[in-house]
Protein backbone atom coordinates (compact mmCIF):
# COMPACT_ATOMS: atom_id res chain seq x y z
CA UNK A 1 0.00 0.00 0.00
CA UNK A 2 3.02 2.60 0.63
CA UNK A 3 5.48 0.95 -1.80
CA UNK A 4 3.12 2.43 -4.65
CA UNK A 5 3.85 6.23 -3.89
CA UNK A 6 6.93 5.54 -2.35
CA UNK A 7 8.33 4.20 -6.11
CA UNK A 8 6.05 6.80 -8.01
CA UNK A 9 7.77 9.36 -6.39
CA UNK A 10 11.31 8.67 -5.82
CA UNK A 11 11.58 5.93 -8.36
CA UNK A 12 12.74 2.54 -7.97
CA UNK A 13 16.50 3.65 -7.90
CA UNK A 14 15.92 5.50 -4.77
CA UNK A 15 13.29 3.99 -3.41
CA UNK A 16 14.58 0.45 -3.03
CA UNK A 17 18.01 2.45 -1.93
CA UNK A 18 15.68 3.97 0.77
CA UNK A 19 14.42 0.53 1.80
CA UNK A 20 17.87 -0.85 1.66
CA UNK A 21 19.39 1.64 3.95
CA UNK A 22 16.77 0.43 6.63
CA UNK A 23 17.81 -2.59 6.30
CA UNK A 24 21.55 -2.38 6.96
CA UNK A 25 20.60 -0.84 10.48
CA UNK A 26 19.63 -4.44 10.93
CA UNK A 27 23.23 -5.52 10.24
CA UNK A 28 24.45 -2.93 13.15
CA UNK A 29 21.49 -4.53 15.29
CA UNK A 30 22.08 -8.08 14.60
CA UNK A 31 25.87 -8.05 15.56
CA UNK A 32 24.77 -5.85 18.54
CA UNK A 33 22.52 -8.79 19.60
CA UNK A 34 24.60 -10.98 19.32
CA UNK A 35 27.14 -9.73 21.31
CA UNK A 36 24.95 -8.30 24.13
CA UNK A 37 22.41 -10.74 24.02
CA UNK A 38 23.15 -12.69 27.16
CA UNK A 39 23.25 -9.94 29.29
CA UNK A 40 19.75 -8.73 27.92
CA UNK A 41 18.64 -12.07 28.83
CA UNK A 42 19.58 -11.63 31.94
CA UNK A 43 17.94 -8.48 32.97
CA UNK A 44 14.56 -9.68 30.83
CA UNK A 45 11.53 -10.66 33.18
CA UNK A 46 10.94 -13.42 30.13
CA UNK A 47 13.89 -14.78 29.15
CA UNK A 48 15.03 -18.32 30.53
CA UNK B 1 -3.45 -46.04 7.82
CA UNK B 2 -6.71 -46.45 10.60
CA UNK B 3 -5.04 -44.58 13.25
CA UNK B 4 -4.44 -41.67 10.65
CA UNK B 5 -8.20 -41.99 9.47
CA UNK B 6 -9.19 -42.26 12.99
CA UNK B 7 -6.66 -39.04 14.15
CA UNK B 8 -7.92 -36.66 11.61
CA UNK B 9 -10.98 -34.18 11.62
CA UNK B 10 -13.06 -36.82 9.93
CA UNK B 11 -11.98 -39.72 11.76
CA UNK B 12 -12.96 -37.55 15.03
CA UNK B 13 -16.65 -36.43 13.35
CA UNK B 14 -17.62 -40.13 12.62
CA UNK B 15 -16.43 -41.08 15.96
CA UNK B 16 -18.41 -38.52 17.39
CA UNK B 17 -21.59 -39.07 15.58
CA UNK B 18 -21.27 -43.12 15.83
CA UNK B 19 -20.94 -42.93 19.19
CA UNK B 20 -17.29 -43.65 19.62
CA UNK B 21 -18.45 -47.32 17.60
CA UNK B 22 -16.28 -46.63 14.58
CA UNK B 23 -12.36 -46.08 14.67
CA UNK B 24 -11.42 -46.82 18.47
CA UNK B 25 -8.69 -45.87 20.65
CA UNK B 26 -6.87 -48.70 22.45
CA UNK B 27 -8.75 -48.06 25.48
CA UNK B 28 -12.04 -48.41 24.27
CA UNK B 29 -11.17 -52.08 22.90
CA UNK B 30 -11.97 -55.08 25.08
CA UNK B 31 -8.18 -56.25 25.12
CA UNK B 32 -7.40 -53.30 26.98
CA UNK B 33 -4.95 -53.37 30.24
CA UNK B 34 -4.74 -50.34 32.35
CA UNK B 35 -0.67 -49.69 33.16
CA UNK B 36 0.24 -50.98 36.25
CA UNK B 37 0.37 -47.16 37.80
CA UNK B 38 -2.90 -46.26 37.31
CA UNK B 39 -3.97 -50.23 38.72
CA UNK B 40 -2.12 -49.10 41.35
CA UNK B 41 -3.49 -45.46 42.01
CA UNK B 42 -6.86 -46.63 41.83
CA UNK B 43 -6.58 -49.45 44.39
CA UNK B 44 -5.72 -46.49 46.82
CA UNK B 45 -8.92 -45.77 46.79
CA UNK B 46 -9.71 -48.61 49.52
CA UNK B 47 -6.27 -47.86 51.61
CA UNK B 48 -5.85 -45.48 54.69
CA UNK B 49 -5.67 -41.58 52.87
CA UNK B 50 -2.95 -40.40 55.15
CA UNK B 51 -0.26 -42.17 53.08
CA UNK B 52 1.73 -38.90 51.03
CA UNK B 53 0.63 -40.17 47.84
CA UNK B 54 2.47 -38.19 45.68
CA UNK B 55 6.10 -39.52 46.85
CA UNK B 56 5.51 -43.39 46.18
CA UNK B 57 2.92 -43.02 42.84
CA UNK B 58 4.25 -40.16 40.89
CA UNK B 59 1.15 -40.32 38.83
CA UNK B 60 -1.22 -38.56 42.01
CA UNK B 61 -1.26 -35.01 42.77
CA UNK B 62 -1.18 -33.36 45.83
CA UNK B 63 -5.53 -33.59 45.76
CA UNK B 64 -5.58 -36.99 45.31
CA UNK B 65 -6.04 -37.03 41.51
CA UNK B 66 -4.29 -39.41 39.37
CA UNK B 67 -2.83 -37.69 36.84
CA UNK B 68 -3.20 -39.27 33.35
CA UNK B 69 0.15 -38.94 31.15
CA UNK B 70 1.64 -40.87 28.65
CA UNK B 71 1.83 -44.86 29.51
CA UNK B 72 5.38 -45.14 28.99
CA UNK B 73 8.43 -43.12 27.16
CA UNK B 74 8.07 -44.35 23.94
CA UNK B 75 4.53 -44.43 24.25
CA UNK B 76 3.54 -44.13 20.25
CA UNK B 77 0.78 -41.64 21.01
CA UNK B 78 3.03 -38.88 21.68
CA UNK B 79 4.09 -36.56 18.69
CA UNK B 80 7.49 -36.57 19.75
CA UNK B 81 7.56 -40.52 19.39
CA UNK B 82 5.79 -40.89 15.95
CA UNK B 83 7.48 -42.62 13.16
CA UNK B 84 9.83 -40.48 11.10
CA UNK B 85 6.94 -40.66 8.38
CA UNK B 86 4.57 -39.53 10.22
CA UNK B 87 6.10 -36.74 11.09
CA UNK B 88 7.31 -35.73 8.00
CA UNK B 89 3.55 -36.43 5.91
CA UNK B 90 1.99 -33.98 8.74
CA UNK B 91 4.92 -31.32 8.17
CA UNK B 92 4.33 -32.07 4.23
CA UNK B 93 0.56 -31.21 4.81
CA UNK B 94 0.97 -28.34 6.94
CA UNK B 95 3.63 -27.35 4.62
CA UNK B 96 0.99 -27.48 1.76
CA UNK B 97 -1.83 -25.53 3.23
CA UNK B 98 0.64 -22.40 4.21
CA UNK B 99 1.66 -22.50 0.71
CA UNK B 100 -1.55 -22.33 -0.60
CA UNK B 101 -2.67 -19.81 1.74
CA UNK B 102 0.31 -17.45 1.16
CA UNK B 103 -0.15 -17.96 -2.10
CA UNK B 104 -3.58 -16.72 -2.53
CA UNK B 105 -2.66 -13.11 -1.37
CA UNK B 106 -0.02 -12.79 -4.44
CA UNK B 107 -2.04 -14.60 -6.60
CA UNK B 108 -4.47 -11.27 -7.19
CA UNK B 109 -1.58 -9.32 -8.36
CA UNK B 110 -1.64 -10.02 -11.75
CA UNK B 111 -5.70 -9.19 -11.67
CA UNK B 112 -5.23 -5.68 -10.35
CA UNK B 113 -5.31 -4.08 -14.06
CA UNK B 114 -8.75 -6.35 -14.98
CA UNK B 115 -10.06 -5.21 -11.69
CA UNK B 116 -9.50 -1.79 -11.83
CA UNK B 117 -11.08 -2.04 -15.80
CA UNK B 118 -13.59 -3.78 -14.33
CA UNK B 119 -14.75 -2.07 -11.35
CA UNK B 120 -13.39 1.96 -12.00
CA UNK B 121 -11.16 1.96 -9.31
CA UNK B 122 -7.66 3.37 -9.01
CA UNK B 123 -4.72 1.93 -9.31
CA UNK B 124 -4.05 2.51 -5.14
CA UNK B 125 -7.22 0.89 -4.28
CA UNK B 126 -6.98 -1.98 -6.76
CA UNK B 127 -4.00 -3.34 -4.69
CA UNK B 128 -6.42 -3.02 -1.64
CA UNK B 129 -7.58 -6.73 -2.24
CA UNK B 130 -4.01 -7.28 -1.72
CA UNK B 131 -3.57 -5.48 1.17
CA UNK B 132 -7.04 -6.43 3.14
CA UNK B 133 -5.85 -10.07 2.79
CA UNK B 134 -2.40 -9.72 4.22
CA UNK B 135 -3.82 -7.68 7.04
CA UNK B 136 -6.17 -10.40 7.73
CA UNK B 137 -4.09 -12.98 7.98
CA UNK B 138 -1.84 -10.65 10.63
CA UNK B 139 -4.85 -10.18 12.96
CA UNK B 140 -5.95 -13.54 12.59
CA UNK B 141 -3.07 -15.09 14.90
CA UNK B 142 -4.26 -13.12 17.30
CA UNK B 143 -7.55 -15.19 18.03
CA UNK B 144 -6.17 -18.84 16.58
CA UNK B 145 -3.22 -18.94 17.87
CA UNK B 146 -4.51 -18.59 21.85
CA UNK B 147 -7.21 -20.72 20.66
CA UNK B 148 -5.66 -23.83 19.58
CA UNK B 149 -3.49 -23.44 22.98
CA UNK B 150 -6.86 -24.12 24.62
CA UNK B 151 -6.69 -27.92 25.65
CA UNK B 152 -10.45 -28.64 25.13
CA UNK B 153 -10.29 -27.20 21.42
CA UNK B 154 -6.74 -28.00 20.11
CA UNK B 155 -5.29 -27.34 16.96
CA UNK B 156 -7.49 -29.85 14.89
CA UNK B 157 -10.95 -27.79 14.97
CA UNK B 158 -9.27 -24.61 14.35
CA UNK B 159 -7.57 -25.65 11.15
CA UNK B 160 -10.77 -27.62 9.73
CA UNK B 161 -12.77 -25.04 10.91
CA UNK B 162 -11.32 -22.54 9.52
CA UNK B 163 -9.86 -23.94 6.20
CA UNK B 164 -12.95 -24.98 5.25
CA UNK B 165 -14.83 -21.91 5.58
CA UNK B 166 -11.80 -20.31 3.50
CA UNK B 167 -13.02 -22.76 0.56
CA UNK B 168 -16.70 -21.68 1.37
CA UNK B 169 -15.70 -18.04 1.17
CA UNK B 170 -13.58 -18.24 -2.06
CA UNK B 171 -16.01 -19.07 -4.26
CA UNK B 172 -18.34 -15.90 -4.02
CA UNK B 173 -14.94 -13.78 -4.06
CA UNK B 174 -14.88 -15.36 -7.47
CA UNK B 175 -17.86 -14.31 -8.39
CA UNK B 176 -18.82 -11.25 -6.49
CA UNK B 177 -19.88 -8.56 -8.74
CA UNK B 178 -18.80 -5.15 -6.16
CA UNK B 179 -15.65 -3.88 -5.03
CA UNK B 180 -16.54 -3.34 -1.74
CA UNK B 181 -17.79 -7.31 -1.45
CA UNK B 182 -14.49 -8.44 -3.17
CA UNK B 183 -12.43 -6.59 -0.38
CA UNK B 184 -14.88 -7.74 2.55
CA UNK B 185 -14.39 -11.27 1.14
CA UNK B 186 -10.73 -10.68 0.42
CA UNK B 187 -10.74 -9.86 4.43
CA UNK B 188 -12.14 -12.82 5.39
CA UNK B 189 -10.54 -15.33 3.39
CA UNK B 190 -6.85 -13.94 4.81
CA UNK B 191 -8.17 -13.84 8.52
CA UNK B 192 -9.84 -17.44 7.90
CA UNK B 193 -6.75 -18.85 6.11
CA UNK B 194 -4.01 -17.13 8.99
CA UNK B 195 -4.03 -20.42 11.09
CA UNK B 196 -1.67 -21.93 9.05
CA UNK B 197 1.00 -18.80 10.54
CA UNK B 198 -0.26 -18.60 13.75
CA UNK B 199 -0.36 -22.89 14.41
CA UNK B 200 2.10 -23.80 11.38
CA UNK B 201 5.26 -23.94 13.15
CA UNK B 202 3.03 -24.90 17.36
CA UNK B 203 2.11 -27.98 15.12
CA UNK B 204 5.78 -28.36 14.25
CA UNK B 205 7.20 -27.34 17.33
CA UNK B 206 4.75 -30.36 18.80
CA UNK B 207 6.07 -32.88 16.80
CA UNK B 208 9.95 -32.19 16.20
CA UNK B 209 12.10 -32.54 19.16
CA UNK B 210 15.02 -29.78 19.68
CA UNK B 211 17.33 -31.53 16.52
CA UNK B 212 14.93 -31.86 14.43
CA UNK B 213 13.08 -29.00 14.46
CA UNK B 214 15.56 -26.79 12.54
CA UNK B 215 14.83 -28.45 9.68
CA UNK B 216 10.67 -28.92 9.84
CA UNK B 217 11.15 -24.66 10.44
CA UNK B 218 13.15 -24.47 7.03
CA UNK B 219 11.03 -26.69 5.01
CA UNK B 220 7.94 -24.85 6.61
CA UNK B 221 9.06 -21.14 5.93
CA UNK B 222 10.25 -22.51 2.05
CA UNK B 223 6.49 -23.13 1.62
CA UNK B 224 5.90 -19.46 3.11
CA UNK B 225 8.37 -18.22 0.69
CA UNK B 226 6.97 -20.07 -2.09
CA UNK B 227 3.48 -18.88 -1.93
CA UNK B 228 3.49 -15.32 -3.08
CA UNK B 229 6.45 -16.14 -5.29
CA UNK B 230 4.53 -18.64 -7.49
CA UNK B 231 1.20 -16.51 -6.75
CA UNK B 232 1.74 -14.50 -9.61
CA UNK B 233 3.02 -17.29 -12.50
CA UNK B 234 0.42 -19.51 -11.18
CA UNK B 235 -2.06 -16.75 -12.22
CA UNK B 236 -0.19 -14.45 -14.88
CA UNK B 237 -0.62 -16.59 -17.69
CA UNK B 238 -4.11 -17.88 -17.13
CA UNK B 239 -5.44 -14.19 -16.70
CA UNK B 240 -3.89 -13.27 -19.88
CA UNK B 241 -5.93 -16.09 -21.69
CA UNK B 242 -9.03 -16.23 -19.47
CA UNK B 243 -9.72 -13.12 -17.98
CA UNK B 244 -9.03 -11.39 -14.43
CA UNK B 245 -11.51 -13.88 -12.12
CA UNK B 246 -9.28 -16.66 -12.93
CA UNK B 247 -6.63 -15.95 -9.67
CA UNK B 248 -9.23 -16.30 -7.44
CA UNK B 249 -10.52 -19.59 -9.15
CA UNK B 250 -7.58 -21.08 -8.82
CA UNK B 251 -7.20 -20.35 -4.83
CA UNK B 252 -10.71 -22.14 -4.95
CA UNK B 253 -8.75 -25.21 -6.87
CA UNK B 254 -6.03 -25.42 -5.09
CA UNK B 255 -7.67 -25.65 -1.37
CA UNK B 256 -9.96 -27.94 -2.49
CA UNK B 257 -7.27 -31.00 -2.67
CA UNK B 258 -4.88 -29.66 0.24
CA UNK B 259 -8.99 -29.39 2.16
CA UNK B 260 -9.25 -33.16 1.47
CA UNK B 261 -5.72 -34.27 2.62
CA UNK B 262 -5.85 -32.06 5.76
CA UNK B 263 -9.61 -33.59 6.82
CA UNK B 264 -8.53 -37.27 6.28
CA UNK B 265 -5.32 -37.05 6.93
CA UNK B 266 -4.34 -34.17 9.56
CA UNK B 267 -3.94 -35.59 13.51
CA UNK B 268 -3.97 -33.98 16.33
CA UNK B 269 -0.55 -32.94 17.76
CA UNK B 270 -1.13 -30.92 19.92
CA UNK B 271 -0.12 -32.41 23.71
CA UNK B 272 -2.18 -31.00 26.34
CA UNK B 273 -5.41 -31.71 23.41
CA UNK B 274 -4.20 -35.63 23.23
CA UNK B 275 -3.83 -35.72 27.33
CA UNK B 276 -7.11 -34.58 27.52
CA UNK B 277 -9.37 -36.95 25.56
CA UNK B 278 -7.32 -39.77 26.82
CA UNK B 279 -8.56 -38.84 30.20
CA UNK B 280 -11.78 -38.79 28.96
CA UNK B 281 -12.04 -42.12 27.33
CA UNK B 282 -9.99 -43.62 30.46
CA UNK B 283 -12.57 -42.22 33.18
CA UNK B 284 -15.28 -43.75 30.64
CA UNK B 285 -13.59 -47.28 31.24
CA UNK B 286 -12.86 -46.95 35.03
CA UNK B 287 -15.40 -44.61 35.64
CA UNK B 288 -13.65 -43.01 37.78
CA UNK B 289 -13.74 -39.39 38.17
CA UNK B 290 -10.26 -39.35 39.74
CA UNK B 291 -8.16 -39.59 36.57
CA UNK B 292 -7.57 -36.23 35.32
CA UNK B 293 -4.92 -34.92 32.72
CA UNK B 294 -2.44 -32.07 33.52
CA UNK B 295 -4.57 -29.75 31.54
CA UNK B 296 -7.94 -30.60 33.39
CA UNK B 297 -6.32 -29.44 37.02
CA UNK B 298 -4.53 -26.19 35.29
CA UNK B 299 -8.04 -25.33 33.76
CA UNK B 300 -9.98 -24.60 37.30
CA UNK B 301 -7.37 -21.43 37.53
CA UNK B 302 -7.93 -20.40 33.88
CA UNK B 303 -10.49 -17.73 33.01
CA UNK B 304 -11.27 -17.90 28.83
CA UNK B 305 -11.88 -14.17 28.70
CA UNK B 306 -8.62 -13.16 30.65
CA UNK B 307 -6.75 -15.51 28.76
CA UNK B 308 -7.59 -13.88 25.55
CA UNK B 309 -7.25 -10.56 26.62
CA UNK B 310 -3.68 -12.25 28.09
CA UNK B 311 -3.14 -12.84 24.57
CA UNK B 312 -3.75 -10.11 22.74
CA UNK B 313 -1.54 -7.52 25.46
CA UNK B 314 1.44 -10.03 25.61
CA UNK B 315 2.85 -9.34 22.42
CA UNK B 316 2.79 -5.12 23.03
CA UNK B 317 4.12 -5.73 26.30
CA UNK B 318 7.11 -7.85 25.20
CA UNK B 319 8.40 -6.03 22.21
CA UNK B 320 7.98 -2.90 24.52
CA UNK B 321 9.49 -4.68 27.31
CA UNK B 322 12.42 -6.42 26.30
CA UNK B 323 14.69 -4.64 23.57
CA UNK B 324 16.00 -8.01 22.01
CA UNK B 325 12.51 -8.58 20.94
CA UNK B 326 11.77 -4.87 19.76
CA UNK B 327 14.47 -5.44 17.65
CA UNK B 328 14.05 -8.19 16.58
CA UNK B 329 10.72 -8.06 15.40
CA UNK B 330 11.03 -4.32 13.82
CA UNK B 331 13.40 -6.09 11.38
CA UNK B 332 11.35 -8.70 10.69
CA UNK B 333 8.40 -6.42 10.09
CA UNK B 334 10.39 -4.42 7.75
CA UNK B 335 11.86 -7.42 6.10
CA UNK B 336 8.31 -8.34 5.15
CA UNK B 337 7.50 -5.17 4.27
CA UNK B 338 10.20 -5.10 1.62
CA UNK B 339 9.17 -8.35 0.63
CA UNK B 340 6.06 -7.25 -0.38
CA UNK B 341 7.08 -4.02 -1.68
CA UNK B 342 8.18 -5.76 -4.71
CA UNK B 343 4.80 -6.35 -5.91
CA UNK B 344 4.47 -2.99 -6.54
CA UNK B 345 8.61 -2.71 -7.76
CA UNK B 346 8.74 -5.58 -9.93
CA UNK B 347 5.62 -4.47 -12.08
CA UNK B 348 7.77 -1.09 -12.79
CA UNK B 349 10.93 -2.82 -13.31
CA UNK B 350 10.08 -5.70 -15.55
CA UNK B 351 7.27 -4.67 -17.38
CA UNK B 352 7.74 -1.04 -17.78
CA UNK B 353 11.88 -1.04 -18.14
CA UNK B 354 12.02 -4.48 -19.74
CA UNK B 355 9.08 -5.25 -21.54
CA UNK B 356 7.84 -7.87 -19.88
CA UNK B 357 3.76 -9.14 -19.89
CA UNK B 358 2.08 -10.40 -17.39
CA UNK B 359 2.65 -13.80 -17.66
CA UNK B 360 6.67 -13.36 -18.07
CA UNK B 361 6.41 -10.60 -15.02
CA UNK B 362 4.98 -14.17 -13.10
CA UNK B 363 8.33 -15.96 -14.01
CA UNK B 364 10.75 -13.44 -12.65
CA UNK B 365 8.70 -13.69 -9.04
CA UNK B 366 10.11 -17.03 -8.92
CA UNK B 367 13.75 -15.61 -8.53
CA UNK B 368 12.60 -15.63 -4.85
CA UNK B 369 12.35 -19.47 -4.36
CA UNK B 370 15.74 -19.93 -5.79
CA UNK B 371 17.10 -17.56 -3.56
CA UNK B 372 15.05 -19.71 -0.76
CA UNK B 373 16.07 -22.92 -2.37
CA UNK B 374 19.78 -22.04 -2.16
CA UNK B 375 19.25 -20.95 1.27
CA UNK B 376 17.88 -23.72 2.48
CA UNK B 377 20.58 -25.94 0.99
CA UNK B 378 23.22 -23.94 3.02
CA UNK B 379 21.30 -23.45 6.07
CA UNK B 380 20.56 -27.21 5.97
CA UNK B 381 24.17 -28.26 5.35
CA UNK B 382 25.20 -26.17 8.63
CA UNK B 383 22.35 -27.24 11.09
CA UNK B 384 23.35 -30.96 10.09
CA UNK B 385 27.81 -30.26 9.42
CA UNK B 386 28.21 -27.88 11.95
CA UNK B 387 26.08 -27.20 14.88
CA UNK B 388 24.37 -30.78 15.02
CA UNK B 389 26.98 -32.34 15.90
CA UNK B 390 29.07 -29.38 17.87
CA UNK B 391 25.45 -29.57 20.53
CA UNK B 392 25.57 -33.41 20.36
CA UNK B 393 28.91 -33.38 21.31
CA UNK B 394 29.20 -30.44 24.27
CA UNK B 395 26.68 -28.62 26.55
CA UNK B 396 24.33 -26.70 25.12
CA UNK B 397 25.90 -23.24 23.87
CA UNK B 398 24.51 -19.84 25.14
CA UNK B 399 21.30 -19.23 22.91
CA UNK B 400 23.34 -16.25 20.38
CA UNK B 401 25.50 -18.94 19.23
CA UNK B 402 22.23 -19.51 16.95
CA UNK B 403 22.51 -16.44 15.56
CA UNK B 404 26.19 -17.21 13.89
CA UNK B 405 24.54 -17.52 10.27
CA UNK B 406 22.41 -14.20 10.45
CA UNK B 407 25.56 -12.48 11.42
CA UNK B 408 26.88 -13.08 7.59
CA UNK B 409 23.40 -13.11 6.57
CA UNK B 410 22.74 -10.20 7.01
CA UNK B 411 24.84 -8.48 5.03
CA UNK B 412 22.60 -9.48 2.29
CA UNK B 413 19.69 -7.72 2.15
CA UNK B 414 21.43 -4.08 1.98
CA UNK B 415 23.28 -5.74 -0.76
CA UNK B 416 21.10 -7.10 -2.51
CA UNK B 417 18.30 -4.06 -2.93
CA UNK B 418 21.08 -2.10 -3.67
CA UNK B 419 21.73 -4.19 -6.57
CA UNK B 420 18.48 -4.09 -7.34
CA UNK B 421 18.29 -0.79 -6.91
CA UNK B 422 20.83 0.85 -9.45
CA UNK B 423 20.97 -2.05 -12.24
CA UNK B 424 16.89 -2.02 -12.91
CA UNK B 425 17.52 0.33 -16.09
CA UNK B 426 16.88 -0.69 -19.27
CA UNK B 427 20.52 -0.72 -20.28
CA UNK B 428 21.29 -3.36 -18.14
CA UNK B 429 20.37 -6.64 -18.58
CA UNK B 430 17.60 -7.77 -17.06
CA UNK B 431 19.47 -10.25 -14.98
CA UNK B 432 21.48 -7.84 -12.84
CA UNK B 433 18.35 -6.58 -10.67
CA UNK B 434 16.97 -10.32 -10.46
CA UNK B 435 20.09 -11.54 -8.82
CA UNK B 436 19.98 -9.58 -6.34
CA UNK B 437 16.34 -10.00 -5.70
CA UNK B 438 17.72 -13.90 -4.90
CA UNK B 439 20.80 -12.46 -2.20
CA UNK B 440 18.31 -10.44 -0.56
CA UNK B 441 15.82 -13.42 -0.27
CA UNK B 442 18.26 -15.94 0.48
CA UNK B 443 19.83 -13.86 3.28
CA UNK B 444 16.62 -12.97 4.28
CA UNK B 445 15.91 -16.89 4.78
CA UNK B 446 18.66 -17.71 6.54
CA UNK B 447 18.13 -14.36 9.13
CA UNK B 448 14.85 -15.51 9.49
CA UNK B 449 15.63 -19.06 10.46
CA UNK B 450 17.90 -17.77 13.12
CA UNK B 451 15.79 -15.74 14.76
CA UNK B 452 12.59 -18.49 14.70
CA UNK B 453 15.08 -20.58 16.69
CA UNK B 454 16.71 -17.54 18.90
CA UNK B 455 13.47 -16.41 20.33
CA UNK B 456 11.57 -19.36 21.28
CA UNK B 457 14.66 -20.66 22.94
CA UNK B 458 15.53 -17.73 24.75
CA UNK B 459 11.75 -16.77 25.69
CA UNK B 460 9.69 -19.82 25.81
CA UNK B 461 7.17 -18.46 27.94
CA UNK B 462 6.42 -15.49 25.36
CA UNK B 463 7.17 -17.53 22.17
CA UNK B 464 3.71 -18.09 21.27
CA UNK B 465 2.87 -14.10 20.93
CA UNK B 466 6.14 -13.69 19.22
CA UNK B 467 5.11 -15.52 16.44
CA UNK B 468 1.56 -13.84 16.13
CA UNK B 469 3.47 -10.27 16.46
CA UNK B 470 5.67 -10.97 13.68
CA UNK B 471 3.16 -12.32 11.76
CA UNK B 472 0.76 -9.30 12.59
CA UNK B 473 3.69 -6.44 11.62
CA UNK B 474 4.30 -8.63 8.16
CA UNK B 475 0.92 -6.53 7.35
CA UNK B 476 2.99 -3.30 7.79
CA UNK B 477 3.04 -2.93 4.02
Amino acid sequence: MFARPLFLNLGIGKGVSLLGGLSSIGIGGMWMLFYTGARLRARSKFAV
Amino acid sequence: MEETLRDSPIGQLTRFLSNNRLFQYPEERAEFVLPEVYIQALDDEKQDSSIDNSRSHPNLTANGHILVDWYAPKDPANPQNWSNSRQNFVCAIVCLYTFVVYCGSAIYIASQKGVQEKFGVSTENSSLPLALYVLAYGVGPLIWAPLSEIPIVGRNPVYAVTFSLFLLISIPTSIVGNFGGLLMLRFLQGFLGSPCLANGAATLGDMFNFFKLPYGIALWTTAAYCGPALGPLLSGFAIMAKGWRWSLWEIVWMSGPVLVLMLLCLPETSTPTILLHRARRLRKITGNDRLLSQSEIDQKNIKPVSFFVNSMIKPIEITIKDPAIFFVNIYTALVYAIYYSFFEAFPIVYMTYYGFNIGELGIAFTCVIVGAIVALAIYSTYVRWIISPNLKKNELRPQEHRLIPALVACFGPPAGLFLFAWTSTPSIHWIAPTIGIVLYAGSVFIILQCIFMYVPMSYPKVSLHFFNLEGGMSTSN
